[in-house]
């Protein structure tokens, strides 16, 4: 019950490779968890399986113990790597817009970190930098009390001041009911922010322990070990 | 209230070693009332469960204590502060006196050593 | 949930159509005056005139491309692209999903063919034209209603239920296509395309086979008048097969079959 997001052989077969293979991935409540891996090792598939944006070729994927659903994108808040907003919209529009779907977004909390950024709510996307529109992307999902966060590169495109902000906002945020997972290169960035991480390689777990396993075991950072296991 | 970490160490264990010396210089006071563990985690910019872990750990050593209701408190029992200030005093000199003899020093020489430096510092 | 999705979807279509509307009914009127008017329309020897007239035909053209345009841009950049990962997370079902881009082509699709009638009407109809439109349609109906007993009201319901019902299956169909369109990874947009043609012409051949069928069949009930009511029946049953059809095709391929990027 206390499991969040849970993979039982989950397996994604596209048409060209197999992004994900017999996965068996358990992640509880009241983590912040890395999930680090190359490109192509099927860190976003895995997510957007979680998303139900992506139906899975055998296994099962659960959320809070259901299949992605209706009820699960309730409590689920995503941020994907790419921009999502039309371009069209304000940054007043695009709140009006998740107040409208999500019952669990809260207006203040958004109104008060995009002052903090000094982003205008009468501003429309259109006239926003790539970096501006993913700030408020993040802060639209950070604004969700949902019980999962998935986010994907997070702090990629930003300035080290909004990194700061970002991994700030992460943190305090934190409540033991709800579970963030990061997906990232930035290892280097976030690793003290992290509690445990998930190494994928070529659509299987490589390992998974707790950060301060890793340190007190291996005697290196994440970021140290991440290099090592998957030196080219 | 600054907070150094490196890589290769647990990062809870650095916490505690960081916010004990806060405690026995008095950065933090004795009896004083600790923020939220997820305030702390923030100002250190680290993950608040390992934070926790961390607060457990100097609550076990006795630094610090809970109340249910209340929070956490820096102890206010001022003599056990001053006993492990003495303790990591203490162990801070033997390092340092070895440290010396590595260089070739003996007691003498070094307490003179001491003697002379401290003159000059205060003139 | 739909009626939000449909606010939106309503918000996001305005904009874009709304002008085009704006704009027609400037040349409508523009084009009446000077059109209409004797001494201005001699004043500028008919030059203003033929130049109104060119940028009002390009309007209408404009009018029924846009509609059009827009009614493909929707789903397609909506649910298929980049906007896709909001659409598809958020907490509200597929079928929800293609019921607010289908109620809101079909709408407007009926307001662009209305602004259009009225704006022609606009232009060109003088008193004297809607008279003899008045007695003209008279005419008619008193000859119809010589041969048929069947009330033209209730016929013209008929058409015009059968009218609209193939419309919501034509925009169903175009979705089928760009459904199945996705799965052609780099040309997704050529692959509706061959969807499109696919789907209808699969369904020309079911339809050619059934009417030779019905055909044969109302041979023998010729001569009774309610076969009119009959063949438009099956008509309309057939179009609201094929509608649920290119709605379940649609829904497979938004659904389980959904592969964004």
């Amino acid at each position: 019950m206390s499991a969040i997001l849970e993979c039982r052989e989950l397996t994604k077969q596209f048409s060209q490779r197999l992004a994900l293979s017999k996965i068996d991935l358990s992640l509880e409540r009241g983590k912040i968890i890395g999930l680090l891996g190359p490109n192509g090792s099927g860190k976003s598939t895995l997510i957007k399986l979680a998303n139900g944006l992506l139906t899975p070729t055998a296994g099962e994927i659960r959320i809070a113990g259901m299949p992605p659903g209706v009820e699960t994108k309730k409590i689920v808040a995503y941020l994907p790597e790419r921009t999502y907003l039309s371009d069209w919209m304000t940054v007043g529009d695009v709140l009006n817009y998740f107040g409208d779907f999500y019952e669990n977004f809260s207006l203040e909390k958004a109104r008060d970190m995009l002052d903090r950024l000094g982003i205008d709510i009468k501003d429309r996307l259109k006239t926003m930098s790539k970096g501006t529109k993913e700030k408020v992307q993040l802060i639209l999902v950070m604004s969700r009390e949902a019980e999962l966060y998935l986010l994907d590169e997070p702090i990629g495109g930003v300035d080290p001041a909004a990194r700061d902000y970002i991994l700030n906002t992460i943190i305090t945020n934190y409540n033991e009911n709800a579970t963030v997972v990061i997906s990232t290169h930035l290892i280097y960035d976030i690793e003290k922010v992290l509690e445990e991480v998930v190494f994928l390689n070529e659509g299987q777990v490589a390992l998974r322990m707790t950060v301060d396993e890793i340190r007190e075991q291996k005697g290196t950072s994440v970021d140290a070990l991440f290099r090592e296991v998957f030196r080219c | 209230m600054s907070w150094k970490f490196v890589n290769d160490r647990p990062i809870y264990m650095q916490l505690v070693e960081q916010m004990q010396l806060k405690i026995l210089s008095g950065e933090y006071q004795a009896g004083q009332k600790l923020a939220s563990v997820r305030d702390l985690a923030a100002e250190a910019a680290v993950n608040p469960n390992t934070m926790q872990k961390a607060l457990a750990e100097l609550e076990k050593s006795g630094l610090l204590y809970s109340e249910r209701t209340t929070g956490r408190f820096i102890t206010d029992d001022t003599d056990k502060i001053t006993r492990i200030r003495r303790v990591y005093a203490e162990k801070s000199v033997l390092e340092f006196l070895e440290q010396m003899k590595g260089l070739g020093f003996d007691t003498e020489e070094t307490i003179r050593l001491i003697s002379g430096i401290i003159r000059e510092e205060s003139k | 949930m739909l009626g939000k999705l449909l606010k939106y979807e309503f918000k996001a279509t305005t904009r874009t159509i709304l002008p085009a509307y704006l704009l027609i009914a400037f040349f409508t009127v523009a084009g009446r005056i000077a059109t209409k008017n004797p001494t201005l329309n001699s004043l500028l020897n008919g030059s203003i005139a033929g130049v109104l007239m060119f940028f009002y035909v390009l309007a209408i053209i404009m009018i029924v491309a846009l509609t059009f345009f827009m009614i493909l841009q929707r789903f397609y950049t909506n649910l298929l692209r980049d906007e896709g990962y909001l659409t598809h997370t958020l907490p509200v079902s597929v079928d929800h999903h293609i019921w607010t881009k289908t109620i809101t082509a079909f709408v407007w699709t009926v307001i662009s063919t209305i602004v259009v009638t009225v704006s022609l009407f606009g232009l060109l109809a003088e008193a004297e034209d809607i008279r003899i439109l008045i007695t003209g349609m008279q005419e008619v109906i008193r000859a119809y209603n010589e041969i048929c007993t069947i009330p033209l009201p209730l016929l013209i319901a008929e058409l015009v239920i059968l009218a609209l019902i193939s419309l919501l299956s034509a925009l169903l169909n175009l979705y089928a296509a760009m459904g199945i369109g996705q799965f052609f990874n780099r040309h997704k947009i050529l692959g509706s395309v061959l969807a499109y043609m696919g789907l209808s012409f699969i369904f020309s051949i079911v339809f050619g086979v059934f009417a030779a069928v019905a055909g044969v069949w109302f041979d023998n009930l010729a001569g009774r008048e309610y076969i009119i009511h009959v063949v438009l029946g099956i008509l309309s049953a057939g179009v609201v097969a094929q509608g649920v059809l290119y709605y379940f095709i649609t829904r497979y391929c938004l659904g389980k079959r959904l592969n964004l990027e």
